[in-house]
């Protein structure tokens, strides 16, 4: 009886060992050159603001908001002096993203996300090209530019030429 | 003997003489070459001079000699320099006095630049004013000697008053509760032909949709360099600039900033001597004047939301926040000193010694064939050094300079804009009138930078002109380069505010660049006009944009590259303003160590196009600066009135593949 309820014990605690390391963070195999550990475990849903491109601080403005019915919702000032508001879905397949507008059109890439906190940062890197990285940073979107941006068929717009 | 004597004695007459005519001819040559390098000295002409003043920029010696002076002669200051002092008596000088009161403050600043060394001296209005010159020239320890030109205010042309509102001419609703809005087709024009026939829609500065980001800031100082502004009008004393340090009308310079009582500003045409500071009372009711300043003043900065008289581009929301206004007077009555360089020169010191980031400049020289760069800045030297001066001033801690907007001038003159505005480093605004086009008296041409409504009350009658504030305590329409200036000057301070609110900082030259590219496209408009098409090119960059200019403050605009792709070709001028206006692209330059990141092994700009060919064969980002012209097609040179040459950057942005819709994802 001993015998048997130490089997039982021995067992239970391998499991609680088993669940243990697989409830811990996976470590993401990406490197990063300011040795912020990133993890592939985490939660896209939220609002983002891109601080990060290609291991770069940077100017360029857009804020993304990944929502909980898989729709996304992207406000940008990149290539207008106008903020735009660009919508669809989007779906997370383990560790990578990818998207399609609301008029149809994919995304430029699929991306594989990780996840780091403290800031409670996401970061997407291009499938296709691992140079392209960009490091979005939690931040909830300003209300003025919710309120202010506009349809990107609604602008005199610049002309954003085509080179797929 | 007498042989002997009579030929030593020729020989010694003829050593005398020989001694005598070389000594002549000796100082015949000194004073001949003196006069050569004297007349260096004297760096522009009489033209167009004030009598009975002069400026004089002495070397270190002679300007630290009059500051230790204790000895006076004639009621006139010794340095106890004989050449000098003679040459002060020779002209009968009457006065000489620092052209700068010393600011305690900033005197360490003024040192620095030299500027303690300049002089302004006094003299009987019937001396001639060449021989005066000279005389001083003369002198080693001048430096330089320069007539102080005088600068003109552009005549006002046509005063219409502002009506009442009436039920058919109201505009759509204003944002602020100012009774005298319907009247500012300059800031939101709806092309209501009942207000006004000739009206058409969108010719304005955008300005309703900008509110809706700022409306000012209390911390923007702008210096109304002008007639006086009445500080005491319903619609402008809540935003008028309180030198907190001084206390009103006690007699005293409590902060010691060299002048007494400047509550407001100084008036710098009318200032006198008292307890050895400067007191100069801004005034605005003399005959003559016509409230220029305060028009200029109400259009920049009236209160907004008081429920009074009408709007101002940055006036604030009803809150306390609008930009402040400080009065920089230049202009009193018929002064003959009005608009002087003395006067210009220490009003530009003042502001910049006081706290003024941006100046509004509503006067100038009349525009004439022959003018060019070297020109001005030979005919009005201290002046130009006094706005570099204030334009290198550190006042406001989001943009690290300051910004000094100038009319173009109301001659209808073709050839360029007028002086200083038309000077490649300054800023000159052009007028336009209710339906767009240009105002029948607006300079333009070379020099013009950007163009903003000043009404054409000639063409589409009163109401077709600048509703603002005048004295006393009410409102008119005027017509100009001078109601067209503070549009732009008003759109600056809006994006000064903005940056503030963002929490961003900018450099002078970045700032000017995106004032100068806000602008909606004007030249398409002109060429298909029959009868205005010779203007295209010639009106500066365009129509100025109050929102687009808080949207340029906020962001930078990236240009996209395939990774990869020879020989990329990319048009700048989508990227640029409303994406229509075409400026002169000069040079596209990304930092070595940039190409070399995002391998770029070709790049070029295509001569005489906005067109730059690339290829960049690794992904990433860097910032580009374009350098443009703005105004014009050729950059402004000492010797060709040109545009402004300004630097705009971008994010060059190189990806393998971009999304078909510009989404950034």
């Amino acid at each position: 009886m001993e015998d048997w309820t130490m089997k039982i014990r021995t067992i239970f605690f391998a499991i609680v060992a088993l669940l243990a390391v697989s409830c811990k963070p996976t470590p993401d195999s990406g490197s990063s050159t300011d040795n912020t550990k990133w993890y592939n475990d985490g939660n896209i849903c939220g609002e983002w603001m891109l601080t990060k491109l290609s291991d770069r601080d940077t100017e360029i403005l857009v804020y993304i908001s990944f929502n909980e019915d898989s729709s996304f919702d992207l406000y940008q000032k990149v290539y207008n002096v106008v903020w735009l508001h660009y919508t669809g879905t989007f779906t997370l397949n383990g560790t990578t993203l990818s998207g399609v507008y609301s008029d149809g059109k994919a995304w430029a890439a699929n991306y594989s996300v990780a996840y780091t906190d403290s800031p409670k940062r996401i970061r997407l890197t291009n499938a296709a090209d691992n140079a392209d990285v960009a490091i979005y940073t939690e931040q909830s979107i300003p209300e003025y530019i919710v309120d202010e941006a506009q349809r990107p068929e609604d602008v005199r717009s610049v002309v954003i030429e085509r080179f797929l | 003997m007498y042989r002997f004597i009579k030929l030593y004695g020729a020989l010694a007459i003829a050593a005398v003489a020989f001694v005598q005519c070389t000594k002549d001819f000796t100082n015949d040559i000194s004073v001949g070459e003196s006069q050569e390098a004297s007349a260096t000295k004297i760096i522009n002409t009489s033209d167009s001079a004030a009598t009975g003043s002069i400026l004089v920029k002495f070397g270190e010696g002679a300007a630290s000699a009059f500051e230790k002076a204790t000895s006076r002669s004639a009621g006139l200051t010794r340095s106890n320099i004989e050449p000098l002092d003679n040459a002060l008596l020779d002209i009968e000088a009457t006065s000489i006095e620092r052209l700068f009161p010393i600011d305690e403050r900033s005197e360490a600043r003024t040192r620095a630049a030299g500027l303690h060394r300049w002089y302004i001296v006094h003299f009987d209005n019937e001396q001639q004013l060449d021989r005066v010159a000279r005389s001083l020239a003369a002198v080693a320890e001048v430096e330089k000697v320069e007539f102080n030109t005088k600068n003109e205010m552009p005549k006002v042309q046509m005063v219409a008053p502002v009506e009442p509102t009436t039920a058919s001419t109201r505009l759509s609703t204003p944002q602020f509760n100012d009774p005298m809005a319907y009247a500012q087709w300059d800031f939101h024009n709806t092309g209501n032909t009942k207000f006004n026939q000739h009206s058409v829609a969108g010719m304005d500065i955008n300005l309703h949709e900008a509110w809706k980001y700022t409306t000012g800031d209390s911390s923007i100082i702008v210096a109304i360099v002008d007639q006086g502004v009445d500080y005491t009008h319903e619609d402008l004393k809540a935003n008028m600039w309180v030198n907190a340090d001084e206390v009103p009308d006690n007699g005293i310079d409590d902060d010691n900033n060299g002048y007494i009582d400047d509550v407001h500003g100084v008036n710098f045409v009318d200032l006198i001597d008292k307890n050895g500071k400067k007191y100069g009372p801004i005034s605005w009711d003399k005959t003559g004047d016509v409230g220029h300043g305060t028009h200029v003043a109400g259009t920049i900065s009236a209160v907004n939301n008081n429920g009074i008289g009408v709007n101002g581009i940055a006036g604030g929301d009803g809150s306390g926040n609008g930009v402040r206004l400080m009065s920089t007077q230049i202009f009193s009555g018929t002064n003959a000193k009005n608009a002087t360089v003395e006067v210009v020169a220490r009003a530009f010191k003042y502001a910049a010694d006081n706290g003024a980031v941006i100046s509004n400049n509503s006067w100038g020289s009349k525009p004439r064939d022959g003018q060019d760069d070297s020109w001005y800045l030979a005919a009005e030297s201290i002046q130009q050094e006094m706005i570099d001066y204030f334009e290198k001033s550190k006042n406001h801690p989001n943009l690290d300079g300051g910004i000094s907007l100038f009319a173009a001038g109301n001659d209808s003159y073709g050839q360029h804009a007028s002086y200083p505005g038309a000077y490649r480093n300054n800023i000159a605004v052009t007028a336009f009138g209710i339906n767009g086009y240009p105002a029948r008296y607006t300079n333009y041409g070379p020099g013009c930078n950007i163009s903003a409504p000043g009404g054409d009350q000639t063409s589409h009658g009163g109401n077709g002109g600048i509703a603002s504030t005048i004295s006393p305590n009410d409102y008119v329409y005027y017509q100009g380069t001078s109601m067209a200036c503070p549009h732009v000057t008003g759109v600056a301070a809006l994006g000064l505010a903005y940056a503030k609110k963002l929490g961003k900082r900018l450099t002078a030259e970045e700032f000017k660049a995106k004032l100068l590219l806000s602008v909606n496209d004007i030249d398409s408009y002109l060429k298909a006009s029959t009868s205005f098409s010779s203007y295209s090119g010639l009106m500066g960059t365009g129509r100025i944009d109050a929102f687009m200019m808080l949207m340029n403050v906020e962001g930078i605009t990236c240009i996209p590259v395939p990774r990869g792709s020879k020989m990329y070709r990319i048009d700048l001028a989508p990227y640029i303003a409303d994406g229509v206006v075409n400026p002169q692209i000069l040079e596209f330059n990304i930092k070595d160590e940039d190409k070399a990141r995002l391998k770029v092994d070709y790049l070029r700009l295509l001569n005489n196009t906005n067109k730059v060919v690339i290829t960049a064969n690794a992904t990433g980002s860097a910032i580009v600066e374009v350098k443009m012209v703005a105004g014009g097609s050729i950059p402004g040179s000492s010797t060709t009135i040109g545009g402004a040459t300004i630097t705009k950057r971008f994010a060059l942005i190189v990806r393998e593949k971009f999304a078909e819709n510009g989404g950034w994802l």
